[in-house]
C-alpha cells in the first residue's frame, strides 16, 4: 500500500496529497533529523557516561562524608530535572547527549536515595518513584530516546518487584497493563508517533520479562512461577491473537477461521511448553500485518531467545520435544512449499493477459 | 523537467513509498481520508499485505530450524541406545533425503534451498559423531575445515543467501579454531596475528560481497542484512586486538608487540575506511553507523582506562571520564547524522542505475 494506491482507489482526495506528504513527513520528523542506528549510539552512550556520571557523584559525596538517603534523593531527582530542561532545549547533539547522561543518573540516583531512605531492599520505592516521575518526564522531555527509558524504567521496576512470591497480584497487574497497552496502541486506538516510545519498551519489557519467568521455572523449579508461568503466557498468546483477529477482521469467516487455527496452533505449542515461542509468533504475525519492521525486528530476536531457553525446559522429555519439533518443522515446510505454489500461480495469473 | 526536479522527485518516492498501517491510521485521524472512508482504506490495507511471500520466508526458516533442531534433540535423547550403525544410517538417510528432495524440487527453489539447509547442517553432525564413534582424535578445527569443505558444493549449487553466510561463518570458526588450537600453542602466531588473519578474511568475503552483489547475476546475494552481518563479523575480529590490549595487557604495557601495533593500525584503517566506504562510495547508513560505533566504544574504553588507571577514587577522574565519554558518543552520534545526510555522488548514483 502506498499513497498512489490510497489516491487510485478514491480514498485520498487529489487536492490533499501534498498535505498527506507533509503529515507523514512530520510524523517521521525524528528519524529524518536523527537516523534510529544515532539515537542508539546516543543511548549507549548515556548509559555509558551515565555510570562514570553516577560514579563521579557517590565519591563525591563519599569524600564529603554526605549520607544523608533524602539527600540522595533530591540530588538525583534535581539532575534528573536539569536533564529533562536541557533536552527541551534541542540545540545540538552534545547537549542532547550530555541530557541523557544527566537523566540516567538523575533517575539511578534518585531511585537508590529512595530505595534506602524508605528502608526497604526491594523496588518498591524506585517503582513509586518511577510510576510518578514517568508522565512529567515524558511529556516534558519530547525525546524518543528518554521516553523509551522512563516507561522502561517503570516496567522493570513492576516486573523486579513483582519477582518476589507475595506480589502475585502485581505481576499479573503489570502484565495485564502491559498487555492492554499492547492491544490499545497496535490496534490502532492511540496515536502511534506518540506512544512508539512507550509501545516499543512495553513489547521489550513483556517479553522479557516472559524471558526472565521461564528462565526462572526452567533452572529452578520454582513451584510458583510453575503454576503461573503457564496460565500467564495462555493469556499472553490470546492477547495477540484476539489483536491479530482484530487487524484482520475484514477477511471475514475465512480470516476468522485462520486465526483461531493460529490461536489453537499458539495454544498447543505453549501447552507444548514453549508458551515464549508461542507469544513471539503471535508478535511476529501482528507486526506483519501492520508492516511494522521494528515490532518484527524484536519479535525475530525473542522467538530465538525462547527458542534457546525451549531446550532447557524441564517439563517435557527430549525425546517429546525432538518430535514436537520434527512435527511442526514438516507441517511448516510444507506451509512454505504451499505458499510457494500460491506465488507462482498468481504470477502465472497476472503475467497471462501480458502475454496473450 | 519532472525527472530532475528535486520537489517532484521527492514527491515521486513518497507517493511510491511502502506505508505502514500506523501511516494510514495517521491519515484517517488527520481527517486527510474522509470519515466514512476509514474502514475502506485500512481494508485495503489489509487486502495489500503480502501474507503468501511473508509466509514462504518464515514458514521455510522457521520450519528448518524446527526440523533441524528437533533431529538434534531426537539423536541426544537416544544416543546411548544407538548403535553406531543405526546412527550413521539415519544421518546419511537423512542427507540423501534432504539432497534428493532439493533435486526433486529443483535446488533453487526456496524448499529445495532450505533442504539443502539442512543437509549441510546435518553433515556438520554426520562430522562430529563420526569422530565420536571411531575417536579419531581430531581436533575442532579440523572438524570444521571438513564440513566447511563437505559444504561447499551445495552452497555453489543452491545460490542462496542465507546458506553462503552460514558457510563463512563455519569456515571463520574453522579459522579461528586453526588459530587456537595450532598457531598459538605452537607458538607460531600471537592472537593478535589469529585475529588479524580472521579479520582479514571477513574484510575479504566482505569486499568480494560488495563486488559480486551488485553484478549481473548477484541479485540473490543482495540483502542489506547481508552486509551488516559481514560489516559486523569483518570489525568484531579485528575489535578483539586492540580489546585485549586494553582490558588484557593493560594499555600502557611496555611489551607491545609488533602485530598488537599493526593489528591496532588495521583495525582503526578498517574503521576510517568502512566509514568512507559506506558515505562516498557506497551509500549505507547501517555500514558506516556500525563503522563508527565500534571506533566509538574502543575509543571511549580506552579513555576511559587511561584516565581511571590512578584515578578510580577520585571524583575528578569519573568526572573527566564522564566528559569524555559525552564528548566521544556525542560526535559519534553527531557524525552518524552528518554523514547520512551527506548527498550521494553522482559517480555512485549513475553505476547503480546502470545495475
Amino acid at each position: 500500500m502506498n499513497l498512489s494506491k490510497l489516491q487510485a482507489g478514491g480514498w485520498l482526495p487529489d487536492d490533499r496529497i501534498d498535505e498527506a506528504i507533509e503529515v507523514l513527513g512530520r510524523e517521521s520528523e525524528e528519524e529524518r533529523k536523527l537516523p534510529w542506528i544515532a539515537r542508539f549510539s546516543m543511548g549507549l552512550g548515556a548509559w555509558f557516561a551515565g555510570i562514570f556520571t553516577l560514579a563521579f557523584l557517590f565519591t563525591l559525596l563519599e569524600n564529603m562524608d554526605f549520607e544523608s538517603e533524602l539527600g540522595y534523593l533530591v540530588i538525583g531527582l534535581v539532575i534528573l530535572g536539569i536533564g529533562v530542561a536541557l533536552i527541551r532545549l534541542r540545540k545540538n547533539v552534545f547537549l542532547d547527549q550530555l541530557a541523557l547522561v544527566l537523566a540516567f543518573a538523575g533517575y539511578a540516583m534518585a531511585s537508590m536515595g529512595i530505595a534506602e531512605w524508605l528502608g526497604s531492599r526491594d523496588f518498591c520505592g524506585p517503582m513509586i518513584l518511577s510510576l510518578v516521575l514517568c508522565p512529567f518526564v515524558y511529556w516534558l522531555s519530547g525525546h524518543l530516546v528518554l521516553r523509551f527509558m522512563s516507561v522502561g524504567w517503570v516496567w522493570f521496576t513492576c516486573f523486579a518487584m513483582a519477582f518476589d512470591e507475595g506480589f502475585l497480584w502485581l505481576l499479573l497487574v503489570s502484565l495485564g497493563a502491559a498487555l492492554g497497552f499492547v492491544v490499545a496502541g497496535y490496534s490502532g486506538r492511540l496515536r502511534e508517533s506518540l506512544w512508539r516510545p512507550a509501545l516499543i519498551a512495553t513489547v521489550t519489557a513483556l517479553f522479557s520479562a516472559l524471558w526472565a519467568m521461564s528462565a526462572v521455572m526452567n533452572w529452578s523449579s520454582n513451584p510458583f512461577f510453575m503454576e503461573a508461568y503457564p496460565a500467564i503466557s495462555t493469556i499472553l498468546v490470546l492477547g495477540f491473537t484476539c489483536l491479530l483477529w482484530w487487524l484482520e477482521r475484514g477477511g471475514g469467516l475465512k480470516a476468522t477461521v485462520t486465526v483461531g487455527l493460529f490461536g489453537l496452533v499458539a495454544g498447543a505449542i505453549a501447552y507444548a511448553g514453549a508458551p515464549g515461542v508461542a507469544v513471539a509468533l503471535g508478535l511476529m504475525l501482528v507486526a506483519h500485518a501492520r508492516g511494522d519492521r521494528w515490532l518484527a525486528g524484536l519479535a525475530v530476536i525473542a522467538l530465538t531467545a525462547f527458542l534457546i531457553l525451549f531446550y532447557y525446559y524441564l517439563g517435557v522429555s527430549l525425546m517429546a520435544k525432538s518430535l514436537w519439533l520434527m512435527g511442526t518443522g514438516v507441517v511448516l515446510l510444507g506451509l512454505c512449499a504451499a505458499s510457494e505454489a500460491t506465488i507462482r500461480k498468481a504470477l502465472k495469473q497476472s503475467s497471462a493477459p501480458t502475454d496473450s | 523537467m519532472i525527472g530532475t526536479d528535486p520537489h517532484n522527485l521527492f514527491e515521486r518516492e513518497e507517493m511510491e513509498r511502502h506505508l505502514s498501517r500506523s501511516e494510514v491510521e495517521v491519515l484517517n485521524r488527520r481527517g486527510l481520508i474522509e470519515p466514512e472512508d476509514h474502514q475502506a482504506a485500512l481494508e485495503a490495507y489489509r487486502l495489500s499485505v503480502d501474507w503468501p511471500v511473508w509466509i514462504r520466508l518464515w514458514a521455510g526458516v522457521i520450519g528448518a530450524v524446527f526440523l533441524l533442531t528437533g533431529v538434534l534433540f531426537f539423536f541426544a535423547h537416544n544416543w546411548k541406545e544407538m548403535s553406531p550403525l543405526l546412527r550413521f544410517g539415519i544421518l546419511e538417510g537423512a542427507i540423501a533425503v534432504t539432497v534428493v528432495g532439493a533435486a526433486l524440487v529443483r535446488f533453487r527453489s526456496t524448499i529445495g534451498q532450505w533442504l539443502l539447509v539442512g543437509a549441510s547442517v546435518l553433515t556438520g553432525i554426520l562430522i562430529a559423531v563420526y569422530g565420536q564413534v571411531y575417536q579419531a582424535g581430531a581436533d575442532a578445527f579440523e572438524v570444521f575445515a571438513l564440513w566447511a569443505g563437505l559444504m561447499l558444493v551445495w552452497v555453489v549449487v543452491a545460490r542462496f543467501a542465507p546458506l553462503w553466510l552460514f558457510w563463512l561463518m563455519i569456515a571463520e570458526t574453522a579459522l579461528v579454531l586453526y588459530g587456537g588450537q595450532v598457531l598459538v600453542p605452537d607458538e607460531m602466531a600471537s592472537w593478535s596475528t589469529v585475529f588479524l588473519l580472521t579479520g582479514a578474511a571477513a574484510f575479504f568475503s566482505l569486499a568480494v560481497w560488495e563486488w559480486f552483489q551488485k553484478r549481473h547475476g548477484g541479485e540473490w546475494l543482495r540483502g542489506e542484512w547481508i552486509r551488516v552481518g559481514l560489516v559486523l563479523a569483518a570489525l568484531f575480529w579485528l575489535s578483539m586486538i586492540p580489546w585485549r590490549w586494553i582490558f588484557d595487557w593493560g594499555y600502557r604495557d611496555s611489551d607491545a608487540d609488533l602485530m598488537k601495533v599493526v593489528g591496532t593500525l588495521s583495525w582503526l584503517a578498517a574503521v576510517v575506511g568502512g566509514t568512507w566506504f559506506y558515505t562516498m562510495k557506497r551509500r549505507s547508513i547501517l555500514g558506516l553507523s556500525f563503522s563508527i560505533i565500534c571506533f566509538t566504544v574502543i575509543f571511549a574504553c580506552m579513555t576511559g582506562r587511561l584516565v581511571l588507571e590512578d584515578n578510580w577514587d577520585e571524583p575528578v577522574g569519573w568526572l573527566i571520564a564522564a566528559i569524555l565519554a559525552i564528548g566521544i558518543f556525542g560526535g559519534a552520534t553527531a557524525l552518524i547524522g552528518r554523514l547520512s545526510k551527506l548527498p550521494i555522488s553522482t559517480a555512485e548514483s549513475s553505476r547503480e542505475e546502470t545495475v
